[in-house]
């Protein structure tokens, strides 16, 4: 048992966790038909490699990843691919992202897999099957998995999060109870792949059993553990303030748990590692804690990714209007589209009565929010400068230093949901920040275009000018040509060419007659113009023969500058 | 007499400081144009009545209305507003309304015959293809200025939403969920 360290701020909500954590995990019936999307974590791209009436087994391959951050999809079921259509998400009924419909065919058949022993893989191999597995953070955020170990080379110590902090969740609970030997088999391979020293599970004091099994299943297995178990306070199972809480160290503003040699991994994604790489398993289906208030039968169920809220509508107790949220009454989202499937961070369905909302009321700046920020932000002043988008101020308060734990919300007393504010001003600030690169590549774009189309003209008027003097230059060597005698015309000849050549590169392009006579034409063209703009009816017009009258003019400037300068030279030889 | 010649050698003094100041530190282009320039969304399409975001930039630095912009909308607006100092106008809806999608131009292959005149017209070379060869628009470059839309002579370039992420979705402010709809109240 290792020492514990505070952190500040945090909140003690009533945690409702007995209502779903007595039983084991069941498994719901398959639904008819999933819904994968393509990009799973739906921020980065992954491209489906499957075609509508491909016939699936469960774990086929169903998208191969196109961002470094993406990860790959695997069918849960067998079935067909019946259909790749847009798709509206959970949360935001406005966002629609591809998905992929799989029609279950109840034969249950499965691709064949390749499961090895531990002692059997090389550290390389681990990681190669934890890269091809699709796995994310279970614990609610959804980062690849792959990447965060692949971003975490010098680690030395893993501390295995099993906290679980938010009320009504019980899922890492009862993956704890009832499958440490899968999280245990995900801690040995990442201490082989990674080669650790130190290993630390973080826990709550309010799961008592979980950590006895924990324990157990590590004797069993024979690894050397640390244990730390953290008194019941929401957010104690954020990846900073469980680090804190575990090591006294606090990872700075912009660092990594990585630079303190730290990898934090949730026992869901330990669990889901041990089954890829030992069972050869990629992820395909999650334990997702169903509970709420007016829930039927609140607990934790094995749910095949994809699968539609609509097909859990039996959870919601009948006749009561319920609501749906996504995650825990913390840090959850409204559920807008039942449609909706599903995903690898879904880790609750809440199901709570539908009460009126109260609206919200002026901040009368108690501070009660400043008071339970773990970041020690300033939640008042946050929601200030959100509601007027003022990016310096926000960046300046370190807006993106919140990690959305709700807490603010959670005693705010004017019942303002601040959080919400946040999410909508980082969305805002990533979205000016992009507009900008864009719009800075836009610039160079149109710059460089323009660089171009001026070097191409200079080079136009370049050509022209060669072309002339030699077309002069061969006219003056031919008189010169006619004029000797034919004894040394060759000789001559060259000599006249050479020095006509001289003469015309210094000479100026233009004489001055015809200078003269451009000039007049030029005039007389101006009087014509002048005319057609007091007849031009309409704005448009009139404009355009005015920036014709400002080319004339100019011509007529230049002309008479060269014939001035014509004028110059012949002087002093006159 | 020796106030006087100590002025005259502390005036000396300052105005030789100046002038090795000024051409030292001289500050090339004009910073104002560079800084509205920098707020402007380069969308280049003319809307403004100037060819190209920094001839505009350079007229607002003369003088001329700073609500010209229909690409930039009103954050644009009010950006150059508090650089200026000045109040910001809204949009004057003469030169474009703004909008809340974002478009860019996509090019109907088939029907697209080789002539080369939308790439003369695009302002950021978004456009790739070869005389009487297929064009085609690269979405990432586009900024959907609409000038090419128009030199098209068999109309086949069409203005549609941008899929590169543009217009993803993001969250609005507070309609989501309040407080004490999440089923726990507070102490
Ligand atoms: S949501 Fe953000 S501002 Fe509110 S308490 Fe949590 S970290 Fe602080
Ligand atoms: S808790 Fe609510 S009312 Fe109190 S200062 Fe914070 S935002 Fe304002
Ligand atoms: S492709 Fe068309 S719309 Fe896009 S930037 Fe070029 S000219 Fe403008």
């Amino acid at each position: 048992m290792i020492k514990v360290h505070t952190i500040p701020g945090g909140i003690h909500p009533e945690t409702h966790k007995s209502m779903s954590n007595g039983s084991a995990a069941e498994r719901i019936p398959t639904p008819d038909r999933l819904w994968i999307p393509v990009s799973a974590g739906l921020k980065y791209e992954s491209e489906p490699i499957v075609n509508v009436g491909d016939s699936v087994k469960r774990f086929t391959q169903l998208t191969q990843p196109k961002h470094a951050f993406a990860v790959a999809s695997h069918s849960p079921i067998s079935g067909t691919v019946a259909a790749i259509e847009m798709r509206s998400v959970v949360a935001m009924p406005e966002r629609q992202v591809l998905m992929i419909a799989i029609d279950n065919d109840g034969n249950n058949e499965s691709e064949r897999r390749a499961p090895m022993a531990l002692d059997e893989l090389s550290g390389a191999q681990i990681l190669d099957r934890i890269s091809r597995s699709g796995i994310q953070g279970q614990g609610g955020a959804g980062f690849s998995t792959q990447i965060k170990i692949a971003a975490s080379k010098q680690v030395t110590h893993l501390i295995v999060n099993g906290v679980e902090c938010e009320p009504y969740i019980t899922a890492d609970d009862r993956l704890m109870r009832d499958y440490s030997d899968d999280i245990m088999l995900g801690i040995q391979c990442i201490a082989k792949a990674m080669q650790l020293t130190q290993i630390t599970l973080g826990t709550e004091d309010n799961k008592p059993q979980a950590f006895e099994a924990m324990q157990n299943a590590a004797a069993a297995a024979n690894i050397n553990m640390q244990w730390g178990v953290v008194p019941t306070k929401y957010p104690s199972g954020s990846e900073k303030q469980l680090i804190q809480l575990l090591t006294g160290q606090e990872v700075a503003n912009g660092k990594l748990p990585a630079d303190l040699g730290i990898l934090m991994l949730n026992v869901g994604t330990l669990a889901a590692i041990g089954r890829a790489v030992v069972h050869d398993e990629p992820v395909t289906e999650r334990l997702v804690t169903i509970t709420g208030e007016a829930c039927e039968r609140p607990g934790n169920y094995w749910v095949p990714l994809g699968t539609p809220i609509d097909a859990l509508q039996t959870f919601a107790k009948d006749g009561a209007k319920a609501q749906w949220i996504q995650g825990g009454p913390m840090m959850g989202v409204r559920v807008t589209d039942t449609t909706a499937p599903i995903t690898q961070v879904t880790n609750c369905l809440l199901i709570q009565p539908a009460v009126k909302s109260t609206s919200e009321m002026p901040c009368i700046r108690c501070s009660a929010c400043y008071e339970a920020c773990p970041m020690q932000l300033l939640p008042q002043q946050l929601l200030w400068h959100a509601k007027s988008n003022n990016e310096q101020k926000l960046k300046a308060h370190n807006l993106f230093d919140c990690i959305e734990c709700g807490a603010c919300d959670y005693v705010c007393p004017s019942d303002i949901p601040l959080v919400q504010y946040y999410r909508a001003a980082k969305d805002e600030l990533r979205a000016a920040e992009s507009d900008r690169v864009r719009s800075e590549h836009a610039r160079n774009r149109f710059e460089q275009r323009q660089a171009r189309l001026e070097r191409i003209e200079q080079e136009k008027i370049a050509k022209r000018e060669a072309r002339k003097k030699a077309a002069e230059a061969k006219k003056a060597a031919k008189q010169v040509d006619s004029d000797t005698t034919t004894s040394d015309k060759p000789k001559a000849g060259l000599l006249a060419a050479a020095m006509a050549k001289a003469e015309t590169s210094k000479a100026p392009a233009l004489s001055a007659e015809k200078l003269t006579k451009q000039v007049s034409n030029l005039e007389a063209q101006l009087i014509h113009q002048q005319q057609l703009l007091e007849e031009a009816g309409d704005d448009e017009k009139r404009a355009k023969i005015d920036a014709r009258i400002k080319n004339t003019r100019i011509k007529i400037d230049q002309a008479k500058a060269k014939l001035a300068s014509i004028d110059d030279q012949e002087q002093p030889n006159a | 007499m020796v106030e006087l010649l100590a002025l005259l050698l502390l005036t000396t003094i300052f105005g030789v400081v100046l002038g090795y100041a000024n051409v030292k530190y001289r500050v090339e282009g004009d910073p104002v144009v560079d800084q509205i320039d920098a707020l402007l969304p380069q969308t280049q399409c003319g809307q403004c009545g100037h060819p190209g975001c920094r001839p505009y930039a350079e007229a607002i630095a003369s003088g001329e209305a700073i609500n010209k912009c229909p690409p930039g909308g009103q954050p644009t607006i009010n950006s150059i507003a508090d650089l200026l100092g000045v109040d910001a106008p809204s949009l004057d809806e003469e030169h474009g309304e703004e909008s809340d999608i974002q478009l860019v131009a996509f090019i109907d292959e088939p029907n697209c015959i080789g002539c080369t005149k939308c790439i003369q017209a695009c302002p950021v070379d978004a456009i790739l293809g070869a005389a009487k060869l297929m064009h085609t628009v690269i979405e990432s470059e586009c900024t959907g200025c609409d000038l090419c839309v128009d030199p098209c002579p068999t109309d086949c370039i069409e203005m549609i939403p941008a899929t590169d992420g543009r217009n993803v979705a993001r969250w609005k402010q507070p309609d989501l969920i309040a407080t004490s709809e999440r089923g726990i109240v507070h102490d």
